[in-house]
């Protein structure tokens, strides 16, 4: 027991940082809970537009698949920084930490520029009950990556003033873990909305 | 839609049953009240279940469907499934909380009063359901009153038992032996391994566990929570208001949404973001609870 803690990476050396680790698993688990049941809900309202236009009639593949890319990408660099992490490079770390989040920022971007365009379309949250479903679904996606934009500042900010120690190191690999969490709810939406939507 | 989720219930509460009585099979049973309390749980719970199970029958439930047979049988359920435990846990674990014992005589006398004037309430009303009395009406029939009358008897016994349980806490918090050694049952799980009242650490010592019902595991071995050779300084949290500003805060947000009081939410919200940030930024990494102040700690309420 001692002595793997010793050869574990550094945000695993404390007991009070596994069970924070092992505590946000568990979170994790509760969010496949929650985006369980709006893919459900978004499921059974599927197709049940109303006067409001069809899926198919708005969904563009490039602006989605720009979306996907930036998304998976800044997974990507995201992994890069807890390798940086574990090198012991601060520099490194918190520079590909704020690529990761410059990627977020585009997709958010780009996700808000969809809804406006949706919405000037005539599709609405409340204009149909698969558009309810669809806005709740992203939606709820796309608050979780704004939350995790403004965490990671917080984080940023501490990375700045002490370094790479015991508490910070926990701390970027727990938001490392939300972030890549999101990229997979992402691929759920693109496939089984956008793709979907496209062809229906 | 009724018999599915009713049938979903009850199938796995069947064969809980069997698990409940294979705990108690070939057990040394103390009849000590919250024992009472656990079992006289089983045969009320099972006659709640079997009614269930009728429920359960979409044909026949046509017939039961908001009647006083649905109340019989949720009032079985809820009370000896619920009501039943809360009593054996509260009279179970009542001196490791205030340090004594509830005393047995009144604890006895408030089951037998509680337990049969529970089925004097309820069991006649399955009779009036299958008589055909619906349920939420304010005015019956003169057909129904007898078992009415019984019913309103039995809630009478309910009622006088529940107050000799309530006069129990005080008679027992002004006349009941106080704990000396924290065991207060000859318990086989750990909660009972330290002493009374727990001290903020809980274990001196922590137990290392290599079987079911450990404490027991440890009496055998004369070993205890408390091993002065392996004492180590125990790092603790220190005191903070923090998560219940922003359970608060979440409360109050959650509150304002139900009746779409979107601003006053909003609000609110941005307060727990706000503490969120400050519980962040907070590195407050608690303190040791030494090693001098363990051994005072636990010798004075080991009486070592």
């Amino acid at each position: 027991m001692e002595s793997n803690v010793k050869n574990a990476p550094l945000e695993y050396q404390t007991e009070h940082s596994q069970m924070s680790i092992l505590g946000f698993w568990i979170f994790l688990a509760a969010e496949v809970v929650l985006f369980s049941t709006l893919f459900a809900t978004y499921a059974v309202l599927f197709g049940r537009t109303a006067d409001a236009p069809l899926p198919s009639e708005l969904f563009e593949i490039d602006i989605v698949l720009i979306m996907t890319f930036l998304l998976l990408t800044s997974s990507f660099t995201c992994g890069i920084a807890i390798h940086q992490m574990r090198h012991g490079s601060k520099k490194g770390l918190i520079t590909w930490l704020i690529i990761t989040l410059v990627l977020g920022l585009g997709f958010l971007g780009f996700e808000i520029y969809e809804f406006v365009h949706y919405t000037h379309e005539g599709a609405t949250l409340p204009s149909s009950a698969y558009w309810s479903s669809f806005y709740v679904l992203a939606g709820t996606h796309g608050l979780h990556v704004t939350l995790g934009i403004g965490w990671a500042i917080l984080l940023l900010i501490q990375l700045v003033k002490k370094g790479i120690t015991n508490v910070t190191s926990r701390k970027v690999f727990i938001i490392s873990l939300y972030w890549h969490f999101l990229d997979v709810i992402w691929i759920f939406i693109f496939t089984s909305v956008y793709l979907i939507g496209m062809v229906v | 839609m009724f018999s599915v989720s009713t049938m979903l219930i009850a199938v796995p509460t069947g064969v809980k049953i069997f698990n409940w009585l294979g705990t108690l099979y070939k057990s040394k049973i103390q009849f000590t009240t919250p024992m009472l309390w656990a079992l006289a749980f089983i045969p009320s719970f099972v006659i709640g279940g079997v009614t269930g199970v009728m429920l359960g029958m979409a044909a026949a439930d046509y017939q039961f469907h908001n009647s006083y047979f649905l109340i019989a049988h949720f009032h079985y359920v809820l009370i000896a499934g619920t009501v039943f435990a809360c009593f054996a846990g509260l009279e179970y674990w009542y001196p490791k909380m205030f340090n004594h014992k509830l005393n047995e005589k009144f604890g006895k006398l408030s089951f037998w009063l509680f337990v049969i004037g529970f089925h004097v309430t309820f069991f006649p009303q399955y009779f009036l359901g299958l008589d055909g009395m619906p349920r939420r009406i304010f005015d019956t029939g003169p057909e129904w009153f007898t078992l009415n009358f019984i019913s309103t008897i039995g809630a009478f016994g309910m009622g006088l038992g529940f107050a000799i349980f309530v006069f129990n806490i005080y008679y027992s918090y002004r006349n009941s032996k106080r704990e000396t050694t924290g065991d207060s049952w000859d318990g086989r799980t750990l909660e009972w391994a330290t002493p009374t009242p727990v001290p903020h650490y809980n274990f001196a010592t922590v137990p290392t566990i290599s079987s079911l019902d450990a404490f027991t595991e440890m009496k055998k071995r004369n070993e205890s929570t408390y091993d002065e050779s392996k004492l180590e300084p125990i790092h603790m949290p220190n005191n903070t208001g923090q998560p219940i500003i922003m359970m608060a805060l979440l409360f109050m947000s959650s509150f304002a949404l139900v009746f779409e009081w979107i601003t006053l939410a909003i609000i609110f919200l941005v307060g727990v973001l706000v503490m969120m940030v400050v519980r962040s930024f907070d590195d407050d990494d608690g303190h040791h609870v030494e090693v001098d102040e363990i051994k005072e700690t636990e010798r004075q309420l080991r009486g070592l």
